[in-house]
């Protein structure tokens, strides 16, 4: 699924490129020379690398061994306490409208959430890279692969990620949302600001979702393999706030990840559980009853833990007038 | 046939889109020979994909020796890295994000000239219709180098590379969202630069 704009892209393929200087090839094969693998070219092989059935039983071990402490935890609750508990599903309407339900969980977890997120945060913009990557679970690690791979982006995450450390007027709401499987918390923490980005200001926000790992400790999920499946479709997300109707409801593209989707409305305000009832859409839509209050809002779409390619998150911000 | 046997070196290669032994082969394979220490593989990957590195270099830095330093230096951390590409992931994308972080490197280091003052190539392909007025006498070319790097970045790699805001975002090291409203950004600025630079 592609946001392209055929007209621009037509334009852009059009624009020409320059082609390397002379000897470009070259220089990079003597660069390469001297590097610590072999001279490409020379006939001679590489050091292969541990074969992929070794490497593939590592990670299914490391996957056991995380899944089968998570489930531990999570079976050694008897007594949950303020579990959040979601609204019924929508089931009526093309665009399902569920109230919203204020959910807070355990005050001091959602403390908890909001730390281990706003550090994860800082942690990128102070360039503390090992640090952000401890703090990260499982299926953000294994979208990248490695530690080192994570690192390499080290500059774009300062300009990325990063800026939010520094965001003016920066809140944090904490959602807790549990994971679709029934088997553990999670939360949504849903950060606003406004950030400086290359002199321009971008009033904004982003959403990470925090669950628990093994040994009771709250870790981050920023990225996941499939965060391409869900996107806002109305409002459209900008670096100002759009105008949105105050009948009109936020809608999503779930792409196909998951029938349902959780919206987490003004951070920590409320939280829906809405499905498409279009037999086979992918698109989700949420406008509370009797509207939305005129002002400013955040909504956060997200797909917890325990779908196929969650969690997943997108966030729009819009004014209601 | 990979794995072996009498190879030519990069400066001798054959055309920039990576013909000659292996070039009918998909990139996984590509991946999977290299690491296996093909390194004639990892030629035919490099020049598969040098032009759309290429693109988003030249757009990114606007000058073609800085364009280069930072592609000489993304090729060889991919060559230094390759044991660690994940062959589930795409590799093209993969590369663009080692490229994309060798060019923010080199704009830190201040070695480019603005976009915008670099004179475009000879643009012998601009069609006539619709989209004459993006694409004559540079004036896109003049459009994107008044945009920040980073909107720069965002419309090169959704618009011109047809990439998802997903995996833009893994790219550029931003949340989906963000590439969402970046893109919105840039092609507003696109088009009120368009506007003013056609008059």
């Amino acid at each position: 699924m592609t946001d392209r704009d055929p007209r621009l892209a037509a334009a852009l393929r059009r624009l020409p490129t320059p082609e390397h200087r002379p000897g470009f090839w070259d220089e990079l094969d003597d660069r390469l020379a001297t590097t610590p693998r072999r001279r490409l070219g020379s006939g001679r092989r590489w050091p292969a690398i541990p074969p992929r059935w070794l490497t593939a039983a590592a990670a299914l071990l490391l996957v056991t061994a995380v899944t089968g402490l998570a489930l531990a935890v999570a079976r050694g609750r008897d007594a949950p306490g303020p579990r959040a508990t979601l609204p019924p599903v929508g089931s009526t309407a093309p665009v399902t409208t569920v109230p919203a339900t204020t959910v807070p969980g355990p005050s001091s977890r959602v403390d908890e959430a909001r730390a281990a997120a706003l550090g994860w945060l800082e942690d990128l913009a102070a360039g503390d890279l090992r640090g952000a990557w401890e703090a990260m679970g499982p299926v953000a690690r294994g979208a990248w692969g490695s530690y080192e791979d994570f690192a390499a982006a080290r500059t774009s995450f300062a300009e990325g990620f990063g800026t939010w450390a520094t965001a003016e007027g920066r809140q944090a709401g904490v959602a807790t949302v549990g994971a679709a499987d029934g088997t553990s918390s999670s939360y949504v923490v849903t950060v606003t600001g406004v950030r400086q980005v290359e002199g321009t200001t971008e009033d904004s926000a982003v959403a990470l979702v925090v669950v628990e790992g093994p040994g009771g400790g709250l870790l981050v999920e920023p990225f996941s393999p499939a965060s391409a499946g869900l996107r806002v479709l109305d409002p459209v997300p900008a670096a100002t706030p759009p105008a949105h109707g105050r009948d009109a409801p936020v809608t999503v593209d779930a792409g196909g990840l998951a029938s349902e989707v959780v919206f987490v409305i003004d951070g920590d305000a409320g939280v829906v559980r809405v499905r498409s009832t279009e037999p086979g859409s992918p698109v989700v839509a949420y406008v509370p009853p009797g509207g939305w209050a005129p002002g400013r809002h955040v909504v956060t779409a997200a797909i917890p833990p325990g779908a196929p390619g969650a969690p997943v998150t997108a966030t729009v911000v819009f004014e209601v007038r | 046939m990979l794995g072996g046997g009498q190879r030519q070196p990069l400066g001798a290669g054959p055309a920039p889109s990576g013909g000659g032994p292996g070039a009918q082969l998909g990139d996984a394979e590509l991946v999977e020979a290299a690491r296996a220490g093909d390194g004639e593989a990892f030629t035919t990957l490099l020049r598969r994909h040098d032009p759309a590195m290429r693109r988003l270099a030249w757009r990114l830095l606007g000058d073609r020796h800085a364009m280069d330093d930072a592609l000489q230096e993304a090729y060889v951390k991919a060559y230094t890295a390759l044991g660690r590409f994940r062959s589930e992931a795409r590799f093209s994308s993969w590369l663009h994000r080692i490229v994309h972080n060798a060019c923010m490197d080199e704009l830190r280091r201040g070695r480019r000239r603005p976009l915008a003052a670099v004179q475009p190539p000879d643009v012998a392909s601009a069609a006539p219709g619709p989209e004459r007025v993006i694409t004559a006498a540079g004036t896109l070319q003049v459009a994107l180098g008044r945009l920040p790097h980073d909107q720069r970045a965002t419309v090169v790699l959704v618009d011109g590379e047809g990439y998802d805001h997903a995996t833009a975002a893994r790219i550029l090291g931003v949340a989906p969202g963000t590439v969402a409203s970046r893109l919105s950004r840039a092609r507003a600025a696109l088009r009120r630069s368009i506007e003013e630079v056609g008059r």
